[in-house]
């Protein structure tokens, strides 16, 4: 009797031990599943924002490419520009140059004329 | 009951914890996206301003290209200006030299270098005859006065001084007379003589009535009276010499002294035209079968004639000499030429 109450409590033990490891085993199956589930869902979430970020960037770089022609176009309108100026400028001084000439030469030439006045006849 | 809920616990816990996660992270991913509509916005306004810059740089560019173009007109506008101006000046220097050329008759010889041109005239009046020189100096070290022999105290004939310097032209100077100095006779000229730009001997402002006439350092002619040396210095005097009296100066004849009106002599001019021209007259004299010899008063109007604008008298008499080209053109009064202190030479 005795010894049937130990073999029966020795069965029970390791029913209670196996059953322990069963439900241990489908628990971590569980929490695998789970955390696949939440990671797969996280992946796919931040996948979906890289893409849609990198299209927008994309678009924001197209525009820039864009802004950074137009700057170009500018810088080379400006250089145009300078050149027209800078040439004006030059050209201006170049005057100057002889407008004094020119002003000299009327002097000599009112010279020349009072002289002319002077001349016998 | 209690293991079986127990179990459900244990088994549904971690489900529970993740799925609180999840939730949890539903709402971060908004904010993980890039905040395009903002940098947009940023972006199109920077195309909007650069748009703007680059319409306002045409505008610019517009006006540069213009005013360039106006520029270059008007710079051109001035070049034809310049160029009539200077065909003007050139055609009234012509007709200015026309004019003193049809005064003056066909010159008899012409002399043309880089440095000078010569022409030289025959003067035929009534009663006197001689020779004038108008003189384009190109160069005024063309021009110069030299002492007799290079020393003073020494005399020299004008054909003497022209063929030791190898001069082309030569005139007789200022006025001069002879003293005698250790025994010998000493040459001193009158009043004052600079060569190369430097008084010979100090300054002599006697007799007041002396001019000094030459050319200055540019070769534009010089004459005056000059009471002290700092004013006449202070035109940069570069060849020059004494005598009397001024004839003409700035155009206006001068009154003449009574001892000179009447009296004809050979004479010695240096005068200047309005134009730059040097002459140099030498009136033959005392021949009656030649050259009676002209007053000053007369030549005064002969000058005036030939539109001289500054006439000054040099030495006169047997000194007047007139050579070109190694020979004596006029007759000097004393049938040879005189030795004289001073003379104007010029190189060919």
């Amino acid at each position: 009797m005795e010894e049937t109450s130990r073999t029966t409590s020795r069965k029970r033990s390791r029913n209670n031990l196996a059953g322990a490891l069963v439900i241990f085993v489908v628990w971590c199956g569980l929490v695998f599943g789970g955390f696949y589930i939440a990671k797969n869902y996280i992946d796919q979430t931040i996948l979906k924002v890289q893409q849609t970020n990198a299209l927008n960037i994309q678009a924001i770089e197209n525009r820039l490419n864009d802004i950074q022609n137009g700057l170009q176009n500018l810088e080379d309108f400006v250089g145009v520009t300078g050149e027209s100026i800078s040439s004006r400028d030059s050209i201006q001084e170049e005057m100057m140059q002889k407008i004094a000439e020119f002003d000299r030469q009327i002097q000599e030439l009112k010279n020349s004329l009072n002289i002319l006045k002077e001349a016998p006849r | 009951m209690n293991v079986l809920g127990r179990l459900l616990l244990f088994t549904l816990a971690p489900l529970l914890g993740l799925a609180v996660t999840v939730y949890g992270f539903t709402a971060e991913p908004e904010e993980l996206f890039f905040p395009t509509a903002t940098v947009n916005a940023t972006v199109a306004s920077i195309g909007s301003q650069l748009d703007n810059i680059y319409e306002n740089m045409g505008l610019m560019a517009d006006e540069a290209a213009l005013l360039e173009e106006e520029s270059k007109a008007q710079k051109s506008v001035l070049e034809e200006l310049a160029a009539a101006v200077s065909s003007q000046k050139v055609l009234s220097d012509n007709i200015y030299e026309e004019r003193i050329l049809a005064m003056l008759g066909p010159p008899v010889k012409t002399h043309q270098s880089k440095r000078v041109e010569i022409k030289i005239f025959q003067l035929d009046e009534l009663g006197y005859r001689g020779h004038i020189a108008k003189v384009k100096l190109h160069d005024p070290s063309a021009l110069k006065v030299v002492l007799g022999q290079d020393t003073p105290g020494k005399k020299e004939t004008t054909l003497d001084a022209v063929k030791r310097t190898g001069a082309i032209f030569g005139v007789n100077g200022g006025g001069f007379f002879s003293e005698p100095r250790n025994g010998e006779s000493y040459a001193v000229h009158m009043g004052n003589v600079i060569i190369n730009g430097k008084l010979i001997a100090p300054f002599n402002p006697y007799p007041e009535n002396l001019f000094f006439a030459g050319i200055n350092n540019k070769g534009k002619f010089l004459g005056g009276i000059f009471y002290e040396e700092e004013h006449l210095m202070n035109l940069h005097p570069w060849q020059g010499v004494s005598f009397v009296p001024v004839l003409i100066k700035g155009g206006v004849a001068r009154p003449i002294d009574a001892e000179w009106v009447e009296t004809k002599h050979p004479r010695t001019i240096i005068g200047e035209y309005a134009n730059g021209d040097l002459i140099f007259i030498v009136v033959d004299g005392r021949q009656s079968d030649w050259s009676a010899g002209v007053t000053l008063e007369r030549l005064l109007e002969k000058l005036v004639e030939l539109g001289v604008k500054e006439g000054y008298n040099l030495d006169g008499g047997g000194s007047s000499t007139f050579v070109y080209k190694g020979e004596i053109l006029n007759r000097p009064s004393d049938g040879k030429a005189r030795p004289v202190v001073t003379n104007f030479i010029i190189m060919p």
